[in-house]
């Protein structure tokens, strides 16, 4: 048994303790850990040379350091964190700017309530942590780290007596709290509705990402297609289509001068437009197929979708024009997006503004591939089906397929068909829609990327860089778009099976680091499925668990909007509440804790209370018995003989009350009697009474 | 203790005071439940909604479902918190025990006895106004914990309610009870420095006693191992005459009668600390002595508890 006091004052102006200031460095220190491939390099130094600092002035190695030390380091910081963010009022400032704060609150005395608020700072960054970072694994690593920040917050209130004889007892403490709160979280997140951004944060680095330019001129994918990295991975309601049908539109390029494609001003769309301002041509949906896709972060805005798909105008995403979607800013983080369906093919006629916009080509060049494509119209009149066949004839016939092209002339449509002909998809689409406009066909190229790792059980493609492919669209008369790969006219086999097999000793793929170099070993190939597939189901069911998702869960449990379930939910804590009031009132009556015999004297003495004698606080038994048998109330005798019997049973000390059975069995069979008999009286009047008397 | 307390109207203070006793009736011993425990987010809870304010539209605006979940998880630690903080103050059960005497002025130390089945930590126990007491209860089956009171009039002293509270674990949540166990102490009066003839009356031959400066009134002995270190006569030890204890014994005067009647000052606390000082240096000097106050008279005698029924009178005297 121990306990122990002492005199102190309230918490907030006392010093930090030293168990409580290595907690703090815990949290301090994870936070930088987690966030520092996303700081510049200085910042996680800094923090650790104060953080070791703090460390040495802990041990008594050195001192704290003196102001002038103090000036030299802040006045070194000021500057440097302007050089780097300038005057941008961007997230990651804002969180060099607390870290850097805190790194160099530690050089300092530290009071409890400082450290409280800078631990609260602490949750706050963590919770940037996920701006730019969700996957599986280090969002579990972050939830642990919450652990260590509580931990921090209990050991930075304690009691310094009590924690040093418990040093590990914060973090058990914080374990248990995190555990319980748990099962409250995971409700929360199911049922809490979500709103909308309220307003759309800044961001300043845009980090350098792979991806889809916005222009195509030969030469710029095959730095694509050496990258394994995940782009999408899109979520079908029923089974994945074809692989041949996968075609994710990104960009659609439809001005040429010479050189470049480019995308012309109706398309690029670098002015973010309310929807109301540009006419909705769009084709009516009809339920289908519909998608979910998440995309990962990249240095574009381009929603990639399959043709025709359609997809509902938001605050931040929308369509803009040709059937492309764009998202409202640089998607900096993992987004998801829902395609309810995908429309039938709209036959309208091509506005003359499109028809000369995708008949555009340069006033002069490439004179010879002109040539060859009116020679095509000639032999097939009014056939645009055959000058298109002809000219995928022309590429089966003629073309090979290669990653390492040789280098073009200055005509380079002319280089390509009639010098060198070998190339890759962008080679083969911006040439074909060359030679289509020539042949007074309108087309179009189109840049995404074609297929995808069909998962074999579960309904989704994965798409990684290396899927990024080039391919054209004609129109035709009655039929509107028509989707035409030229490349699959070359190398069927890269359109039918996908780079990976295609490629099966690139580089790429057998990087040693990477699981995707080890997919010929069986056993390796399924972790790597497993691993991917549980990613995949983070990535569906926690990272895109969106208002959508959401509603079609609840209503699956017969619920029907988040609104909808928090009055159930409100209601029901409520009426729990109220159930627990009303057992807890109940309770001291239905199940008293008092002993049977203080209860059955309490219940005697009311009796008599009734009757108008009632018994003071202080009062003992046998002066209360005294004044009723001084009124001479019914049973008055036995009473005073009852109250002789409870007194000794109770004035007797604790330890021998249990023991002392004779005199407490003599107290409960006397008081059963007269109690029942007081009652009987009470009920029945005298006359039963009297006849209880008697026996 | 409270700034914003003294802004409060009296008769809204009155009525909670009312309700109080109502809710937590006046007795020597509780046990903490639910009937008699408050619990609130405290000071700290607040700055920690504020935080999962800043985490919830940070989660909003980035559209990121974990922060969001970040965000909850803090919101069920609060709801954890309060459960965790009640369950550290419920079921103990706390009961006054004595307070030592004190005079007026002095610190009063009052006994109080926890118990419980389970482990209580950083419970916090104040009176208004006065010094802290942290008490961290192992699973005990009781133990003594003593609570500071100044006190500043003689008589008996109920220092009324006292706050029992804790923010354990996590400091967000408090919970928090005022708790009267009608604790008292009896203070006596402040002893104040008075001549013997003041307030001394004689009896038979000795008559009026020549007492002037107490301290010269003992004659010295050698010192032998084993006396009391309280004896020793530090002034002479220090001036260099060599180890003494003093002795009183050979200075049994006649026996004297404090009589309050006797006295000529005009305030009756005066005249009760006076005759105060007076009892403590007669019990002192070993001699005997009886107190005459206008409704009591106790008899001559010596000892220690002589000494205490003589203060508790003063203390008492109305």
């Amino acid at each position: 048994m121990t306990a122990y006091s002492h005199n102190t004052s309230s918490m907030p102006d006392k010093q930090l303790s030293r168990v409580a200031l290595l907690y703090l460095l815990a949290g301090f220190a994870g936070c930088v850990l987690l966030l520092s491939p996303y700081l510049p390099v200085w910042i996680p130094v800094i923090a650790g040379i104060t953080s070791v600092w703090r460390l040495l002035i802990f041990s008594g190695r050195v001192s704290f350091p003196s102001w002038w030390q103090k000036f030299i380091l802040v006045a070194a910081c000021g500057p440097a964190l302007f050089l780097q963010y300038g005057f941008t009022t961007s997230i990651e400032a804002f969180i060099a700017l607390l870290l850097l704060g805190f790194a160099l609150k530690l050089l300092e005395v530290c009071f409890k309530r400082d450290a409280v608020i800078l631990l609260y700072l602490a949750f706050f960054v963590l919770m940037t942590f996920f701006i730019f970072q969700q996957s599986l694994w280090s969002s579990l690593l972050v939830f642990l780290h919450v652990i260590v920040l509580l931990a921090a917050i209990i050991a930075v209130y304690a009691d310094d007596a009590w924690l040093s004889a418990r040093f590990l007892q914060p973090l058990k403490k914080a374990s248990a709290i995190f555990l319980w709160s748990l099962p409250v979280m995971l409700f929360m997140f199911m049922v809490m509705p979500r709103l909308q951004p309220l307003w759309i944060m800044p961001f300043h680095n845009e980090q350098a990402r792979t991806g889809m330019s916005n222009t195509m001129s030969p030469g710029d994918i095959s730095n694509l297609t050496n990258s394994a990295d995940l782009v999408f991975r899109a979520h079908f309601d029923r089974d994945v289509p074809s692989r041949a049908s996968l075609y994710w539109y990104g960009l659609i390029l439809d001005h040429f001068d010479g050189v470049n494609w480019t995308a012309s001003c109706q398309n690029c769309d670098n002015e973010w437009k309310h929807s109301s301002e540009v006419p909705d041509l769009r084709p009516p949906v009809v339920e289908g197929n519909g998608y979910q896709v998440m995309l990962e972060p990249q240095n574009g805005n381009w929603l990639y979708v399959l043709p025709q798909s359609q997809l509902h105008d938001s605050l931040v995403m929308r369509h803009v024009n040709d059937g492309i979607y764009r998202y409202v800013q640089t998607i900096n983080e993992r987004i998801a997006y829902d395609v309810t369906g995908i429309a039938e093919q709209w036959v309208v006629d091509l506005p003359e503004a499109d028809r000369k916009r995708f008949l555009q080509l340069p006033g002069k060049g490439n004179e010879r591939s002109r040539s060859l494509a009116l020679e095509w119209r000639m032999q097939a009149g009014k056939d645009d089906d055959a000058v298109i066949r002809s000219a995928l004839d022309f590429y089966h016939a003629q073309f090979t397929y290669t990653q390492q092209p040789p280098l073009l002339g200055k005509e380079r449509q002319d280089d390509f068909l009639f010098n060198t002909r070998k190339g890759f998809c962008e080679y083969f689409s911006s040439s074909f829609v060359f030679l289509m406009r020539a042949a007074g066909i309108p087309a179009r190229a189109v840049v995404g990327y074609m297929g995808g790792e069909v998962h074999p059980v579960e309904h989704y493609v994965t798409v990684r860089q290396y899927d990024a492919h080039a391919w054209a669209e004609v129109w035709l008369p009655g039929r509107g778009w028509v989707l035409v790969d030229p490349t699959a006219a070359v190398s069927p086999e890269r359109i039918e099976s996908g780079f990976e097999q295609t490629f099966a000793d690139s580089p790429v793929l057998n990087r040693i680091t990477s699981l995707q170099g080890y997919r010929h070993i069986k056993m390796l190939n399924y972790l790597r499925l497993q691993i991917e597939k549980s990613e995949y189901l983070w990535a569906r069911w926690v990272l895109g668990y969106s208002g959508e998702t959401q509603s079609s869960v609840l209503s699956s449990f017969g619920l029907l909007s988040p609104w909808r379930v928090i009055t159930v939910v409100v209601s029901g804590v409520m009426g729990a509440f109220v159930l627990l009031l009303l057992f807890l009132f109940l309770r001291d009556r239905l199940f008293s804790r008092e002993h049977p015999a203080t209860r059955r004297y309490r219940l005697l003495a009311g009796q008599y209370a009734r009757m108008g004698v009632v018994r003071e606080v202080a009062e003992s038994p046998l002066q209360f018995a005294g004044r009723v048998v001084e009124r001479d109330l019914p049973g008055a005798a036995r009473f005073m003989e009852v109250s002789r019997l409870y007194y000794q049973w109770s004035y007797l000390s604790e330890g021998n009350r249990v023991k002392n059975r004779t005199s407490l069995l003599h107290f409960m069979h006397a008081s059963f009697w007269l109690y029942w008999t007081l009652l009987c009286r009470r009920c029945c009047g005298k006359y039963v009474f009297n006849d209880c008397e008697s026996n | 203790m409270l700034q914003w307390a003294d802004k409060v109207p009296a008769s809204w203070k009155q009525r909670y005071t009312r309700w109080l006793n109502h809710r937590i009736p006046v007795k020597s011993s509780v046990s903490l439940s639910q009937k008699n425990l408050f619990i609130f987010l405290g000071k700290q809870g607040l700055y920690f909604l504020l935080l999962i304010l800043l985490v919830w539209i940070g989660a909003t605006n980035f559209q990121s479902n974990l922060a969001h979940a970040l965000a909850y998880l803090l919101l069920a630690v609060i709801f954890v918190a309060i459960l965790q903080t009640f369950a550290n103050m419920s079921g103990l059960r706390i009961r006054f025990i004595d307070a030592e005497p004190v005079f007026a002025g002095e610190t009063a130390s009052v006994r109080f006895e926890f118990a419980s089945s389970s482990a209580h930590q950083q419970l916090e126990m104040f009176w208004p106004g006065q010094s802290h007491t942290m008490i961290n209860l192992e699973k005990t089956v009781g133990s003594y914990i003593f609570l500071q009171h100044q006190t500043h009039r003689r008589g008996v002293f109920a220092p009324g309610r006292f706050c029992l509270q804790t923010y354990f674990p996590l400091g967000i949540v408090r919970c928090w009870t005022w708790l009267d166990l009608a604790a008292n102490v009896i203070v006596y009066p402040e002893p104040q420095e008075a001549d013997f003839h003041e307030c001394v009356t004689g009896e038979g031959d000795e008559g009026t006693v020549a007492v002037h400066g107490s301290d010269e009134y003992f004659s010295l002995k050698p010192y032998t191992e084993g006396e009391s270190l309280s004896r020793i006569a530090w002034k002479q030890y220090a001036a260099g005459r060599g180890m003494f204890v003093r002795d009183y014994t050979e200075l049994k005067g006649g026996s004297v009668w404090l009589d309050f009647n006797a006295m000529t000052d005009a305030n009756t606390e005066t005249k009760l600390s006076k005759l105060c000082y007076c009892a403590l240096q007669l019990q002192q000097l070993n001699r005997p002595y009886g107190l005459k106050l206008p409704a009591q008279t106790i008899d001559v005698a010596t000892g220690d508890a002589h000494l205490r029924t003589v203060l508790r009178a003063l203390a008492l005297y109305a």
